[in-house]
C-alpha cells in the first residue's frame, strides 16, 4: 500500500537500561583503553622508566627538510589538510608548532595555507607563538599564513601557484586529504621540494607514498608531537597504541576461532 | 588562565560528547546537538576571517606591485563583486547561482582532470626498481593494471585472478590494519588533548 503512512521509527530501547544499543562493547575497549594510558601517563611522571619506542623516518626527517630549505634559501611550505578540528587537524596544528620552530630559529619563510577558514586564526597563533618563543618576533608575517579558498580545487590551484612562484623547498602534508594530495605533491615535486605527508586517509596514502619522500602512516601522524617533544609522559600514550595493536591482533585471532567453529557468542559480545 | 582555559572547555565538551556517544541520556544527545550547531556557526562567522585575510595578502601585493599585482585585483574585485551582488539577490538568484556553476564547476574539474597525469608521473617515479620495495610495487602495479584491462585475461586467466586477490585479501586487510592503528592513534591523542598533556596546538611548545 503506497500510500500508507509509515509507522514512525521507535529508537531501540537503551541496553542494560543506559547504553546507546550497539556500543557497549566499545565502551569497555575504551574504558580499559583509557586505563592503560592513563597508567602509562602516571608511570612517566612518577619518574619510572618508559619503553623505547620505534624510530619513525619521517618524523626524523623534519630537520633535514627545514635544513635543506634554510641552505637553499627557499621557504617551506605547510598544509593542515582538508578538515577543520578534527582528531588529524589537532596533530596536524601540533606538527606545525614544531616546524614554525624549526624555520623560526633557522630564519627560514614558512608558507601556511589552508583551505578551511576555521583553521586560519589558529595556524596563524601557532606560528606566531612560535617565533615569539625563539626570541624573533619581527620575523612572523601575517600575510604568509594564508586561507586561499573554501573549494578544493581553487585551494588545490592556489597551492600548485605558490610552489611554483615562491619555489618552494620543503612541503610538508599533514591531514586529512581527499583528490587534491596527489596534485599538490606532484606539484610539490616539480618544484623539486623534499616532500613530507601524513595522512589517516587510507585512500590517499598510496599516492602519498608513491610521491612524496616520507610518508607517515596511519597514527604516526598522530605520534608525531609525542616522537618529536620526547617527553616521557607523551610517548607513554605511544606505547599504549603499540599494545593495543597486539590486543586487537589478538581479538581479531579469537574471532576468526570462534567464527570457524560456527559460533556468534564472540561477534555478538563486542557489537553488543 | 589564557592557556588553562581552553584546556578546561576542550575536557568538557569532549567528555559531554563522549557520553552522549554511549549513554542514551536524552539531555545529553541535545547537548551535543548544540556544540555540534556551535561549531557549525563559528565556521561560518570564521569564512569572515577568511574574506579579511585574503583581502589583506591581496591588498598589500597590489600596493607594492608584487610580481601579478594585477590577478590580485581580479581577485579582489571577483570576491567583492560577487559578495556584494550576493548580498543583494539572495543565494537563489539566477544570475548568481550561474556565474558559479559557469566558474567554480569546470576550473574544479581541469584541475580534477590533472590527477590522471599526475598518477602517471608518480607512478613513473615510484615504480623505478631502485629498491625491492619499489620492484614489488612495480610487479603490484602492473598486475592491477593488467588485471582491469581486457588484454590481462587474454594473456593469461591467472592474472585477473591475482588482481582481485591483491585487493580483496591483501589490500583490505593492509587497509584494515592502517585504520585500526589510526583510530588507536587517534584516540591516544584525545587522550592527550582532553587531560591537558599535549597542547601544542595551542600555539608554541603549549608550556
Amino acid at each position: 500500500m503506497p500510500w500508507a503512512i509509515a509507522a514512525p521509527n521507535t529508537p531501540p530501547p537503551p541496553t542494560w537500561g543506559i547504553f546507546t544499543p550497539g556500543t557497549v562493547g566499545q565502551f569497555f575497549f575504551v574504558i580499559v583503553y583509557s586505563a592503560v594510558i592513563y597508567w602509562l601517563i602516571s608511570r612517566a611522571k612518577a619518574g619510572m622508566p618508559v619503553p623505547e619506542i620505534r624510530k619513525i623516518a619521517g618524523l626524523d626527517a623534519f630537520d633535514e627538510a627545514v635544513g635543506r630549505a634554510t641552505e637553499m634559501g627557499r621557504p617551506v611550505h605547510f598544509t593542515p589538510g582538508f578538515y577543520a578540528f578534527s582528531s588529524h587537524t589537532l596533530a596536524a596544528f601540533s606538527i606545525l608548532a614544531h616546524v614554525a620552530s624549526l624555520c623560526a630559529r633557522y630564519d627560514t619563510r614558512l608558507i601556511v595555507t589552508t583551505l578551511n577558514a576555521t583553521n586560519h586564526p589558529v595556524l596563524e597563533e601557532i606560528v606566531r607563538q612560535a617565533y615569539l618563543e625563539v626570541g624573533k618576533p619581527d620575523s612572523f608575517n601575517r600575510e604568509d599564513v594564508r586561507y586561499l579558498s573554501g573549494y578544493q580545487f581553487a585551494y588545490t590551484a592556489g597551492v600548485v601557484g605558490i610552489f611554483h612562484r615562491e619555489k618552494v623547498a620543503a612541503n610538508f602534508m599533514m591531514g586529512w586529504f581527499l583528490g587534491e594530495a596527489l596534485v599538490i605533491a606532484e606539484a610539490g615535486a616539480l618544484a623539486g621540494a623534499i616532500q613530507i605527508a601524513g595522512c589517516p586517509a587510507v585512500v590517499q596514502l598510496p599516492y602519498l607514498v608513491a610521491s612524496c619522500d616520507y610518508a607517515l602512516i596511519g597514527d604516526e601522524l598522530y605520534a608525531a608531537s609525542a616522537y618529536l617533544s620526547k617527553d616521557p609522559v607523551m610517548v607513554g600514550t605511544l606505547i599504549a597504541v603499540d599494545w593495543f595493536k597486539m590486543f586487537i591482533t589478538g581479538l581479531i585471532v579469537i574471532g576468526v576461532v570462534f567464527a570457524n567453529l560456527g559460533s556468534k557468542a564472540f561477534m555478538n559480545f563486542i557489537t553488543k | 588562565m589564557r592557556r588553562q582555559l581552553p584546556v578546561w572547555l576542550g575536557f568538557i565538551a569532549g567528555m559531554l560528547v563522549i557520553i552522549a556517544r554511549y549513554f542514551a541520556f536524552p539531555g545529553f544527545t541535545q547537548v551535543q546537538k548544540t556544540l555540534d550547531n556551535w561549531a557549525m556557526y563559528s565556521g561560518a562567522a570564521a569564512f569572515l576571517m577568511g574574506m579579511i585575510n585574503l583581502t589583506i595578502v591581496h591588498k598589500t601585493n597590489i600596493q607594492r606591485r608584487r610580481e601579478n599585482w594585477g590577478a590580485s585585483l581580479v581577485l579582489l574585485i571577483a570576491m567583492f563583486g560577487y559578495f556584494i551582488y550576493g548580498l543583494f539577490t539572495g543565494p537563489d538568484d539566477k544570475l548568481f547561482v550561474s556565474i558559479f556553476n559557469a566558474t567554480i564547476s569546470p576550473l574544479g574539474s581541469a584541475m580534477f582532470s590533472l590527477l590522471a597525469f599526475y598518477m602517471l608521473s608518480a607512478a613513473y617515479r615510484a615504480f623505478r626498481m631502485k629498491t625491492l620495495e619499489a620492484t614489488i610495487l612495480l610487479a603490484a602495479g602492473l598486475i592491477g593494471i593488467l588485471g582491469n584491462a581486457p588484454i590481462g585475461a587474454a594473456i593469461s586467466p591467472w592474472i585477473p585472478s591475482a588482481r582481485n586477490w591483491m585487493t580483496e585479501i591483501l589490500n583490505t586487510a593492509a587497509m584494515r590494519a592502517v585504520t585500526i592503528g589510526t583510530a588507536l592513534g587517534a584516540y591516544a591523542a584525545m587522550v592527550r588533548i582532553l587531560l591537558g598533556i599535549e597542547r601544542s596546538y595551542l600555539g608554541g611548545r603549549g608550556d
